[in-house]
């Protein structure tokens, strides 16, 4: 009998010890996490693809706590609805959550360009860039092995290999930037688009001087300043010799597209 | 009688050496007409240009202004007057900002006089009474940078950061482990005693406790003789021949055949206790301290057969390539390279203008670099058993194709210093190097 009480007392405060050692601990380790984070993973499928760009679901949820919105970040597998009901647990309505699509900032195609060089045996955009460029050749434009249609999650960009440039589908395109962190030339353009305004974007980046940039593609931005002139409302700019465009201040009005020399600006509604 | 020489190790590859332009002498280039100053000649940012359009400059002026400590000060080849300053082209054919300078016939004699009497940079110094710190500050003012190739700096490189070890050993690099280049072999023969005592100057500015080894491949030599005989008075400078293998001239490959030391992934060479400089820096070195001449040109290998630039030639910066190489003689040849045919890069034209770091020109035919389709992989593991650094080539490319960043970085892709002995022993021709050198910019990416 007296055996069994030894026993009794010895696990029980062996039991009471362990479970005061673990509350301390629980108590002084406790990391607060964001509630939402939690709701917002129940409404995520919880495949942990990758296709958002994000590590997985838990990392996509919490980005979207951290940022508090939406912009640049959409789940294919939770689709709209499941974007909207995440748009809901953060309390911000998901209708002014403008789309954010991609637009590649050159037009330096085979046809356009007046130098173009044979970069056949070299296998990506990043080992094209750090080799020598033949004189003449568009040193700002896309170098075209296709780094940014790798990246794509969403199926959204194709190669035109009669172009020798990418072309991206609006429909799929959900904004994420992965091809504009691939391309190593900062080509790509993610910008908020309205499905009411047409999308206005310069499509050359090349700084060199308009004389220069002439000798290299017949479609670059040569800097003339023609579009600061004309535009109303003053949403264009000039600096290192190519044109930029405010998206604030544009109105899609298309004013700039028409009366630019060498046809670098280009209109579209959303596909591009 | 055959000598055992050290080397690095059993790995590397030794590719035919092809130093045809070997024992040719230095001819000296009449000065150019214009010239072309990228203001990016040396690692990290470029020099600040501090001449405008219009300005008058003398022969040795300075021209662009050093901002930051891995950056050099730049001066002019040249007297005559800054035509532009703006984007200029270079050989790589990428552009940079830079200065163009056109030679005019004003007599600068006076402006030469007025410099050599302000300037500390000039000759008359007694060597002895120079101080370490006089040194370095005669080396950061003639603008000079290693010139293997990597233009570090050297003045920087002689200022370990505080808290570094103490340096043990100046390693001169003379390896020349290229194919085809000769310049180093060729200063080597011709200024050995010049060498010797820019070396002294280097061991100088290090302080008293420094030995200095000079590391020389066994290819050369006539150079190993001129330097031993240079050096023999000078008790802390020892020739260390070393076998011939590629890439000794590798500051980690280096260290290993001349110390037996390693230096880790991603540490300098100063935690090993050493310091490394080129042969070629040692001359610089000499020229800026006794002659007070800053650093505005630099022995080249032309290697341009059958033409009349074909040799060992001293080069003035930003020597426009047009009056280098003529025309006519890239017919019938399949790639120009900048630097040697390992680590050099092809360019696509004769466009641009020579810099601090072009160590060779290379005018090379169809035989002399054939370019071959690549097929797939075998796996026969030639790749992994040359890599000097211990990578394995072929899963580093293939992981590169696949984007997997994190696996890259685990297998220590940011290591790779691209010296192309893989692709050089690959039987299927695969574009390793190009593949890594993508897989690196993917590592480095955030």
């Amino acid at each position: 009998m007296e055996q069994q009480y030894l026993a009794m007392t010895v696990l029980g405060a062996a039991g009471f010890a362990a479970g005061l050692i673990l509350y301390i601990v629980a108590k002084k380790f406790n990391v607060k996490e964001d509630a939402r984070i939690g709701q917002i993973e129940e409404i995520l499928p919880g495949a942990n693809c990758g296709a958002c760009g994000r590590k997985g679901c838990h990392d996509f949820a919490v980005e979207c706590c951290r940022t508090g919105s939406i912009a640049g970040l959409t789940c294919p597998g939770a689709g709209p609805e499941g974007m909207a009901r995440i748009a809901g647990v953060l309390g911000i309505d998901s209708a002014a959550q403008k789309p954010k699509k991609a637009y590649v900032r050159c037009n330096g195609t085979c046809a356009n360009r007046l130098v173009t060089r044979n970069l056949d045996s070299i296998p990506s955009c990043v080992a094209a860039k750090s080799l020598a460029m033949p004189e003449g050749y568009c040193t700002w434009g896309c170098l075209g092995k296709g780094d940014c249609v790798k990246a794509c999650n969403f199926n959204a960009m194709a190669w035109d290999t009669e172009n020798g440039m990418p072309v991206i589908n609006a429909d799929n395109c959900v904004g994420c930037g992965a091809c504009a962190t691939a391309c190593p030339q900062n080509l790509i353009l993610i910008r908020e688009v309205d499905a009411a305004t047409p999308v206005v974007v310069v499509k050359c980046s090349n700084r060199d001087k308009g004389a220069a940039a002439r000798k290299m593609c017949t479609a670059a931005c040569i800097g003339c300043g023609k579009c600061t002139r004309t535009c109303r409302f003053g949403a264009i700019k000039v600096t290192d010799n190519v044109a930029s465009i405010d998206p604030a201040l544009c109105t899609g009005c298309g004013e700039c597209a028409a009366v630019c020399p060498t046809h670098a600006i280009h209109l579209s509604n959303t596909d591009l | 009688m055959t000598t055992y020489h050290h080397t690095f190790g059993r790995k590397g590859i030794h590719p035919p050496e092809n130093k045809h332009t070997a024992g040719m002498p230095i001819t000296a280039l009449p000065l150019p007409r214009r010239v072309e100053l990228s203001l990016s000649q040396s690692l990290g940012r470029p020099a600040r240009a501090i001449v405008k359009a219009g300005d008058h400059v003398c022969r040795f002026y300075l021209v662009g202004e050093a901002t930051g400590p891995v950056s050099a000060n730049l001066h002019t080849p040249i007297s005559g007057t800054v035509k532009s300053v703006g984007r200029i082209e270079t050989a790589d054919g990428h552009g940079a900002d830079g200065i163009v300078i056109e030679a005019d016939d004003i007599d600068h004699a006076a402006d030469l006089q007025a410099m050599c009497d302000e300037s500390p940079v000039r000759s008359g110094h007694a060597l002895d009474s120079l101080t370490p710190d006089e040194i370095i500050d005669i080396v950061r003012r003639a603008g000079i940078v290693g010139l293997g190739g990597a233009t570090f700096p050297t003045a920087t490189k002689l200022t370990p950061p505080p808290g570094s070890p103490q340096c043990e050993f100046l390693l001169i690099n003379a390896a020349e482990c290229e194919p085809y280049l000769t310049c180093d072999d060729a200063i080597m023969r011709a200024m050995a005693e010049e060498i010797a005592t820019g070396i002294e100057l280097l061991l100088k500015a290090l302080g008293s406790n420094v030995h200095c080894l000079v590391g020389i491949e066994e290819n050369k030599p006539q150079a190993i003789k001129a330097l031993e005989q240079a050096c023999r008075p000078r008790k802390k400078i020892r020739i260390i021949p070393l076998r011939t293998r590629y890439p000794q001239g590798a500051e980690k490959m280096l260290t290993k055949a001349l110390t037996g030391r390693e230096i880790a992934s991603g540490a300098l060479p100063i935690s090993q206790g050493v310091i490394i400089q080129n042969v070629a820096t040692a001359l610089a070195v000499y020229h800026a301290v006794v002659w007070g001449k800053p650093l505005v040109e630099r022995v080249m290998t032309i290697y341009n057969p059958g033409e009349r630039l074909h040799g060992n030639v001293i080069v003035p910066i930003g020597t426009p390539l047009k009056s280098l190489l003529p025309e006519s003689s890239l017919e019938g040849k399949q790639k120009i390279i900048n630097g040697g045919p390992m680590m050099g890069r092809a360019i696509a034209g004769i466009q641009g203008a020579t810099t601090k770091g072009m160590s060779g020109l290379l005018l090379l035919t169809p035989e002399e670099a054939p370019v071959a389709d690549s097929t797939p992989c075998v796996r026969c593991g030639r790749c992994v058993e040359v890599c000097p650094i211990g990578l394995e080539p072929y899963l580093l490319a293939r992981l590169s194709e696949l984007g997997r960043k994190e696996e890259l970085e685990q297998r220590h892709v940011l290591d790779c210093m691209e010296c192309g002995c893989c692709s050089y022993s690959c039987i299927a021709r695969r574009r390793l190097v190009d593949w890594i050198r993508t897989g690196k910019a993917l590592a480095r990416r955030k």
